[in-house]
């Protein structure tokens, strides 16, 4: 089978995801969400003292990445669960594809969708950032594309747990890891205080096995106008590059192996 | 009709665990031959394992020990998927496609040329009655319709061996003759289908061939054509009248005596029992309302042989 | 056999990849970390709860904390939580200079801490980019209350003398750096402070204490200047005024003070002090019956 055909199916597979999960309610629900909070932030810039500017920027940044994390993890995971539940993925995987064709299909479809929230909540913020100062943030997009990487490390989890675990579970599962991620370079450096020789091992352990999510925040230092050195960003989306990829590949060995019923 | 087996499953074997540790046996050292250019009924109650047998065909499910080839190419390779057509049992697709859409997305999963995919959607939907409502929500669709969009894609790749688990199910009688009649058109087109069923009257009236699946094993193949099968055959006879003295024939043991009221209806599978039963009726005067041969039923067979083994586990 | 060493080689291939990408970050670009305040270890430890989100956490409370302030509280419950929270805040989102600069300023001139000031002030000074348009002010606060506060002048002209290197800090500050090193006891440093505090603050509430504050100083500055030139009077006439206007008819003073708070001036009859009709706040409330209290309604500036 030439690679060409072999690709189209992927994206075959990938738009028939983007058109569903473009359709789904919960999608709909979470961005209506991120734009109420948006909006409420600039209700908030006008009870600072200091700079308002700020506030909008801390909530719009901050708003993109949550809202897209619950997408990856509830649009994603519910996707799985519906095919499942409906057996959609019956017909689907009787035809003539293998199963990894059809898992990273269903991936690419929904950062498709992701990109889509990601840009427009992106749009939204520099529209508002221009109304209170006449100059488009573009360095922002520093702390934005990090983040778009960031919900695509989770989503890839999301469908890792989605391989081999309830609907419910995987959830729990991956939004665990997203708040541990964050919490595990702090971790770190609270064990190297500690004389708990096993307290650190096992810190270390964490750090280096569960992804350091802290690597692709970028935020505080974008919205104060911080140095931030292009290598580093490289290295960090990089790092969450391979990581998506590692997790990918683990879940297309255990989704091959698996019976579906 | 070729010699060539289409389907060859050998020696299959699928248990699952349940969870605690337990494991149970869905389907236990299964043979069967599916010959090229037929119609095959697999029947079994639900339960039974048939469904887990297609699955097992399909790939969607790892069998324990055995093989399954499709032509002589192993089952296991997705690429040898591509010459056959699945319908599942109550089908369910992407709510928000049109059927349009929906058969075009099926259709992108085989290697097809753009143009081909077009005239394929724009054919099976025609074939299936459903091209005036090409640009329908899927969601819209009552479960009939579904069927027949199952179908659909089923065959959107004009596959050679079509599997369909309970094709009748959700279908009106009307429905019902359509999905037969596009059953054996397929045939005549030289493809061959196998579908699971547990109405019987849907298999006797189609199929070359069927078999019973019961507990994981295949009781038997029963082969379906016209010639008189004297294995099979129960000669029926019915007359009227008050009582039948059966004390001349009572030294032939295997004649079924059953009355009600002024009926009796007196049944062997010996020829010349038979024919002395017929004496008897003119001796002791009594009126004959019918007399043939019937051919045993599937429903006989498939209730004896579930019966067995539900007696032999029982 | 070969698809599954291939994918084996594949994973081991990003999982390295995986490792390397952590080691290096690690090792070139160090994770922040923020010196404690010593009497808070609360705020760092909430920096990993957040999740990521810690400057969004940081407004919010940041203005929670603005509303506490803007409601006049009065207990000291309250302004307890006030240091904590500005610890919090400034935990979270470390490079932002507003909270350092007005905590620092509440802290030492309306709660009264001036040690916790001064190291939010440090905090602040480590943090924030030098290049911030207000930096400078987190130095000249903590002048201040080196000088108004500790009494240590040369501290607090080192300070000062940091604060005027900034291109945005004003003209007068190396002027007022000589004076702090040279006639450090002077009260008039302390209301170009004082002026300089109210000038930047935009909080209204903050304004108006500052100004209260501001008065006081001015008031203490006119009792001094006043009593300096009735010292001035009875060397020359050996004997003290009556009144302040007889300083000003013998030339001593060229003008009569005026007191921003709406008081008056005169000499006390007991023991010839420069006195107050509106005494300060931390002195007994003197009420002289002869003198009417003139209401002085002439705005601040």
């Amino acid at each position: 089978m030439s690679r060409g055909k072999k690709m189209g199916k992927i994206v075959a597979i990938a738009l028939n995801t983007f058109r569903e999960s473009i359709r789904d309610r919960i999608f709909y629900s979470l961005l209506f969400f991120a734009v109420v909070l948006i909006l409420f932030s600039m209700v908030l810039s006008n009870l600072t003292i200091g700079d308002p500017l700020k506030i909008v920027k801390d909530f719009g940044l901050g708003s993109i990445s949550i809202v897209g994390t619950l997408i990856a993890i509830f649009v994603g995971i519910g996707m799985v669960y519906k095919e499942m539940e409906k057996r959609t993925i019956f017909i689907i995987l009787s035809k003539p594809l293998a199963r990894w064709q059809f898992l990273i299909g269903k991936y690419c479809g929904l950062s498709l969708t992701i990109l889509v929230e990601v840009v427009v909540m992106s749009i939204l913020l520099f529209v508002l950032c221009f109304l209170y100062v006449p100059q488009i943030p573009w360095n922002l997009l520093y702390a934005i594309i990090p983040i778009f990487f960031e919900i695509l490390l989770i989503l890839a989890v999301a469908f890792l747990f989605s391989t081999f675990s309830t609907a419910f579970l995987s959830g729990m599962f991956t939004l665990s890891i997203f708040i541990i991620g964050h919490f595990t370079r702090d971790l770190k450096s609270l064990a190297q205080t500690t004389e708990d020789v096993l307290f650190q091992t096992l810190s270390n352990v964490i750090y280096y096995v569960l992804p350091n999510l802290e690597y692709l925040n970028f935020k505080t230092r974008v919205v104060h106008h911080l140095n931030i050195s292009i290598s580093e960003v490289m290295l960090s989306l990089t790092y969450a590059i391979f990581y998506t990829i590692v997790v990918l590949l683990i879940g297309i060995f255990i989704f091959q192996r698996r019976d579906i019923n | 009709m070729t010699d060539s087996i289409a389907v060859k499953i050998k020696d299959l074997k699928k248990t699952f665990s349940n969870g605690w540790g337990k494991r149970s046996t869905i389907i236990k050292n299964l043979n069967l031959d599916i010959m090229e250019n037929e119609i095959f009924g697999y029947l079994g109650a639900n339960g039974a394992g048939k469904t887990t047998t297609f699955k097992l065909m399909l790939g969607l499910i790892i069998p324990d020990k055995g093989n399954i080839f499709f032509g002589g190419k192993p089952a296991s390779d997705y690429k040898n998927r591509s010459f056959l057509g699945y319908l599942p049992e109550t089908p369910y697709f992407y709510s928000y496609l049109t059927a349009g859409e929906a058969l075009d997305f099926y259709a992108s999963l085989f290697d097809m040329k753009k143009s081909l995919k077009k005239l394929r959607v724009e054919e099976m939907l025609r074939l299936v009655g459903l091209d005036h409502v090409k640009d329908l929500q899927l969601r819209k669709f009552s479960r009939g319709m579904l069927q027949r969009i199952g179908i659909a894609q089923a065959m959107i790749n004009d596959p050679k061996l079509l599997i369909l688990d309970e094709p009748m199910s959700g279908l009106d009688p009307m429905g019902r003759k359509d999905m037969r009649d596009i059953i054996l058109k397929c045939r005549d087109q030289g493809k061959t289908i196998i579908f699971s069923s547990h109405i019987i009257s849907d298999v006797e009236l189609i199929c070359d061939r069927a078999s019973i699946l019961s507990k994981g094993k295949l009781q038997q193949v029963i082969e379906m054509d016209d010639r008189q099968d004297n294995k099979n055959s129960t000669w029926e006879i019915i007359c009227r009248g008050k009582v039948f003295d059966r004390s001349t024939i009572k030294k032939y043991g295997n004649i079924k005596h059953r009355a009600t009221g002024n009926r009796h209806i007196l049944s062997t599978v010996d020829k010349i029992a038979a024919n002395l039963i017929m004496e008897e009726i003119k001796n002791q005067d009594l009126d004959l309302v019918s007399f043939g041969s019937r051919r045993k039923s599937i429903e006989d067979i498939y209730i004896k042989s579930v019966g067995v083994e539900g007696k032999k586990n029982g | 056999m070969g698809k599954k060493i291939l994918f084996i080689i594949v994973l081991v291939f990003f999982i390295s990849g995986v490792f390397f990408c952590s080691l290096n970050m690690d090792k070139k670009y160090h994770p922040f970390t923020i010196e404690d305040l010593l009497y808070l270890p609360s705020g760092k430890f909430l920096k990993g709860a957040a999740l990521g989100f810690d400057e969004m956490v940081a407004d919010l409370l940041w203005i929670k904390a603005l509303a506490y302030f803007g409601g006049h509280t009065t207990t000291d419950q309250n302004y307890l939580w006030m240091s904590h929270i500005l610890d919090i805040v400034t935990t979270l989102d470390p490079f932002s200079q507003y909270p350092y600069e007005f905590g620092g300023v509440i802290l030492a001139t309306e709660i009264g801490e001036v040690d916790k000031s001064n190291l939010l002030l440090k905090k602040g000074m480590e943090n924030v980019s030098k290049t911030h348009e207000r930096y400078w002010y987190l130095p000249f606060f903590t002048a201040f209350n080196y000088m108004y506060y500790k009494k240590d002048y040369k501290t607090a002209a080192d300070y000062l003398k940091m604060a005027s290197k900034f291109p945005q800090s004003p003209e007068y500050l190396p002027l007022l750096v000589s004076r702090l090193y040279a006639d450090a006891d002077s009260p008039e440093i302390a209301i170009v402070f004082l002026r300089e505090m109210i000038n930047s603050t935009q909080s209204p509430e903050l304004k108006e204490k500052l100004k209260l504050r501001l008065n006081e100083v001015i008031n203490q500055n006119n009792i001094q200047f006043l009593e300096a030139a009735k010292d001035q009077f009875f060397l020359k006439y050996y004997r003290y005024p009556e009144t302040i206007n007889e300083m000003f008819k013998n030339g001593l003073i060229f003008y009569v003070p005026v007191d921003p708070r709406g008081g008056t001036y005169y000499i006390s009859k007991k023991d010839h002090a420069v006195e107050n009709i509106i005494k300060t706040q931390k002195l007994k409330v003197h009420i002289d019956k002869k003198n009417k209290v003139k209401i002085n309604m002439q705005p601040l500036r």
